[in-house]
């Protein structure tokens, strides 16, 4: 399982509506709508259903991008 | 109150993302209990250079987040934030290898070497040092492109030095040569933050440079005054932030740069003041011409004569132009679909040409920038001379001066380095396929796929009768399958060094852990060669990367790339610097050229601009014409196709394809077809299509979009099973020698 910060950069028009499509996500945890463009959001995946998932928040009406700022698998370092 | 371990990591995930906006974010519980020690450092994929916190447990890197005191103000893209698989691939290649009865078996460090050695002296011997080279890379440390320059120029008088930045941005480098006289960026990425035009032409930034793309959006939402134009003939991600995209027929740019210069005159938009007093007028013989003469030039180039070549309506351009020239700061950014181009250097002068006619130069947020591939393209090999004609910190190899300079800065005799020239890349490697070259020592690259036209040069890869050693990382890089040896080098933060980005910015890539095996530092390797080699010991005394970093600070400091002030103390405590730089109390330069800025300028110099580089002082507009692709569409072939990147993957992929979430998002390489030509062609998503050029054919599944105009296909190039450099072609730029990429002519069929 591999826990990631994300930062929704987001159209300020579709801000409160990306956010509450992002909030009805399972694996997903919405931490705010920040600076009138972004949406704080940490993941919590499947590290072999991470790009889905991302891709699924790509796809939502006025997405911009999306900015990974923190991954964690330390699960899967061997060793570790 | 305790929290639990998932939480804790939540927690951790969410403030790194707080952080990055520059928002406080209070933690609910717990201490940074997550790893034992952070490292600072930078990424390893495109030229951004963002920064990094490199998170480590127990000696094993676990984590990689963005470093808060970068430019990058801790954000990743995904792929920088998805490293760590890549350190621990089972590709990795943990002990030298020699080919034996065509397989690579394992050997000891002294037997590899010493058939390295071997091979090398056996051809110096036989066929004069010119038959020997060391092809490197914008992925190599500073240090190492720097020693490995040295080795063979000082050390061999071997000016067969070359490396893969000649394919991705030695266009860029012509470009500001030709016009200010001296290499790389007049701006920083500050200017981002101050721009109210952004330009931006043939670069793809929201999926070659995401986190510059972040600060280009992010600019626009704070001010939605701030315009943006993109022009690209593919209506690209970054196009959707545009307030201008403009699609034209590849191959046309220079007309409609031209076009904009033409409109800016004739709407006395153009900054008189400016270009009378600092610039130079100068037609492509290098003869001074005049301000009218420069008008009459552009009398070829009315929106409407553009609008012929370039299918950009006339009206268009003058919007464009408009737009340009009227803001308040305009800051240009180009990429490879500048660079890769037979006249990537008039390309290049010619935006920087619309800067100089209009003044928006050397002010917060006006600058002509060119962005970066690699992520020491400019530190490393641009910087440092590791190219066949040029000397370390901008001196070229044909002057003598220059050449005297290096010698007395290496302890040589007067006159003792070669004057002449060596081969640039794709004479590089067609020497080899000629059977001229005979021995090649390659450096973190893999030029058996980065190589256009590339069937051409494996057959020539293939040849018994040369040899090429390889210091590379992963066992599945295409070019190992060609290597005679292979040397394994500690990878990325398995050793310390600098990276240097587009920005002129300076910063350490520091050592985390060890590296597995046999690996070894590359400065280590280096010297190890050298030494082997018979080159004197004097020239090499280095034990470890700063050593060589502390005489290259000395060989910079009487030029104007000055770093003096950039220690290694330094770069351990800051998250880069920016050059020049003097002296150790000095901050760094976010602007050239202007006085009270630019450190090289004198605080009494009589006037605000002095482009140094030039004898005047004064920068070049050049008069270049409009000249199309090497190979045009055709009715025997008459699509055009263009080669890039996608957001997850960088370069050959033979880093990001280690990456289980990167791999599954693009797992192999597509053709892009536009929407109207595929319905022409009865072409659906998924099915399969035929490309043929005239190198080669190679069948990839469609993706149907509106991306692409019509008339035009793309491919990325990541994929080493879809090797799309064999249908590419290998014309290069008359001056930088760059190959021309983006275009080249193609059948499309359904296959």
């Amino acid at each position: 399982m591999a826990i990631a910060g994300l930062l929704v950069h987001t159209l300020p028009k579709d801000l409160e509506a990306v956010e509450a499509e992002i909030r009805r996500m399972p694996d997903m945890t919405t931490y705010g709508i920040h600076q009138n463009q972004y949406i704080v959001v940490v993941a919590e995946v499947p590290s072999d259903r991470m790009e889905k998932r991302v891709d699924a928040i790509q796809d939502i009406d006025g997405v911009l991008t999306i900015y990974t700022t923190y991954v964690t698998l330390e699960d899967e370092v061997p060793g570790s | 109150m305790g929290i639990s371990r998932r939480e804790f990591l939540k927690y951790t995930a969410a403030s790194s993302a707080f952080m990055a906006m520059g928002v406080p974010f209070a933690m609910a519980a717990g201490k940074d209990q997550e790893v034992d020690r952070w490292v600072k450092g930078v990424c390893r994929f495109c030229g951004t250079g963002c920064g990094v916190m490199v998170g480590v447990k127990n000696k094993k890197v676990i984590t990689v987040k963005g470093d808060p005191n970068n430019h990058n103000a801790g954000f990743l893209c995904l792929k920088g934030a998805l490293m760590v698989p890549i350190i621990y691939a089972k590709e990795r290649i943990t002990q030298p290898l020699i080919r034996k009865n065509g397989k690579l078996t394992p050997a000891s460090w002294d037997e590899a070497m010493e058939l390295v050695v071997a091979k090398f002296k056996d051809a110096i011997a036989k066929y004069g040092v010119e038959s020997v080279g060391y092809y490197g890379s914008g992925q190599a440390l500073t240090e190492e492109t720097y020693l490995a320059s040295k080795i063979f120029k000082a050390g061999l008088k071997c000016n067969n030095v070359e490396g893969n930045p000649r394919l991705c941005m030695a266009s860029a480098v012509g470009g500001y040569v030709t016009t200010f006289g001296k290499d790389e960026p007049c701006g920083s990425y500050d200017d981002i933050d101050a721009a109210t035009c952004l330009f931006i032409i043939g670069s793809n930034t929201s999926e070659c440079h995401p986190i510059l793309f972040k600060r280009i959006a992010a600019r626009k939402q704070a001010d939605p005054n701030v315009k943006i134009i993109v022009v690209d003939p593919r209506r690209t991600n970054t196009a959707r932030i545009a307030d201008m995209h403009v699609t034209f027929k590849p191959g046309t740019d220079l007309a409609i740069l031209n076009g904009m210069a033409h409109v800016i005159i004739q709407e006395e938009l153009d900054d008189y003041r400016f270009h009378s007093k600092y610039v130079t007028f100068m037609d492509n013989s290098k003869q001074k011409r005049t301000f009218e003469d420069y008008v009459k030039f552009l009398e070829d180039y009315t929106p409407e004569k553009v609008e012929q070549l370039s299918g950009v309506p006339a009206d268009t351009t003058r919007k464009m132009a408009k737009i340009f020239a009227e803001s308040s700061a305009t800051m240009s950014l180009w990429c490879m679909g500048i660079n890769q181009r037979i006249r990537g250097v008039w390309a290049n002068n010619l935006i920087s040409n619309l800067h100089l006619l209009t003044g928006h130069i050397g002010k917060p947020g006006a600058t002509p920038f060119s962005l970066t591939g690699q992520p020491n393209a400019c530190g490393g090999v641009r910087d440092t001379g590791g190219l066949c004609h040029m000397l370390p910190a901008g001196r070229l190899i044909k002057k003598k001066a220059h050449r005297n300079e290096m010698e007395k800065l290496w302890g040589l005799p007067q006159d003792s380095l070669n004057p002449k020239p060596g081969l640039h890349t794709i004479a590089m490697w067609s020497a080899l396929a000629e059977g001229k070259l005979k021995a090649l020592l390659v450096l973190c690259t893999n030029p058996a796929q980065s190589l256009p036209n590339v069937n051409k040069y494996r057959e020539g890869m293939s040849r018994k009768d040369n040899f090429i050693a390889l210091i590379e990382t992963f066992s599945d890089a295409e070019t190992v399958k060609y290597a005679d040896v292979v040397l394994p080098p500690a990878y990325w933060c398995e050793r310390e060094g600098v990276f240097g980005c587009s920005e002129r910015r300076y910063a350490l890539v520091g050592k985390a852990i060890d590296p597995p095996g046999q690996c070894k530092p590359t400065v280590n390797i280096l010297v190890d060669f050298a030494l082997r080699m018979g080159v004197d010991p004097k020239l090499v005394p280095y034990k470890n990367s700063a050593d060589v970093w502390k005489e290259w600070r000395a060989v910079a400091r009487p030029t104007p790339y000055n770093f003096w002030g950039i220690t290694r103390e330094r770069l351990r405590r800051e998250s880069g610097i920016r050059w020049p730089c003097p002296t150790e109390d000095h901050p760094g330069t976010r602007i050239r050229y202007v006085r009270g800025e630019d450190p090289n300028i004198p605080k009494d110099y009589k006037k605000k601009y002095f482009f140094y580089g030039k004898p005047d002082g004064r920068a070049v507009i050049w008069f270049r014409p409009y000249k199309g692709a090497a190979e045009e569409p055709d009715q025997a072939y008459p699509y055009v196709l263009t080669t890039g990147r996608v957001i997850d993957h960088w370069h050959t992929g033979t880093m990001t394809m280690k990456v289980p979430e990167l791999r599954r998002s693009f797992p192999k390489a597509y053709v892009e077809v536009s929407t109207e030509d595929a319905k022409k062609m009865g072409i659906s998503n998924g099915d399969n299509v035929l490309l043929e050029t005239r190198r080669d054919k190679m069948v990839f599944q469609a993706r149907v979009s509106d991306v692409c105009r019509p008339g035009l296909v793309f491919v990325p190039w990541f994929d080493a099973h879809l090797l799309i450099n064999k249908l590419t072609k290998d014309a290069v730029d008359k001056g930088s020698k760059q190959p021309e990429f983006k275009i080249c002519a193609t059948k499309v069929k359904k296959a």
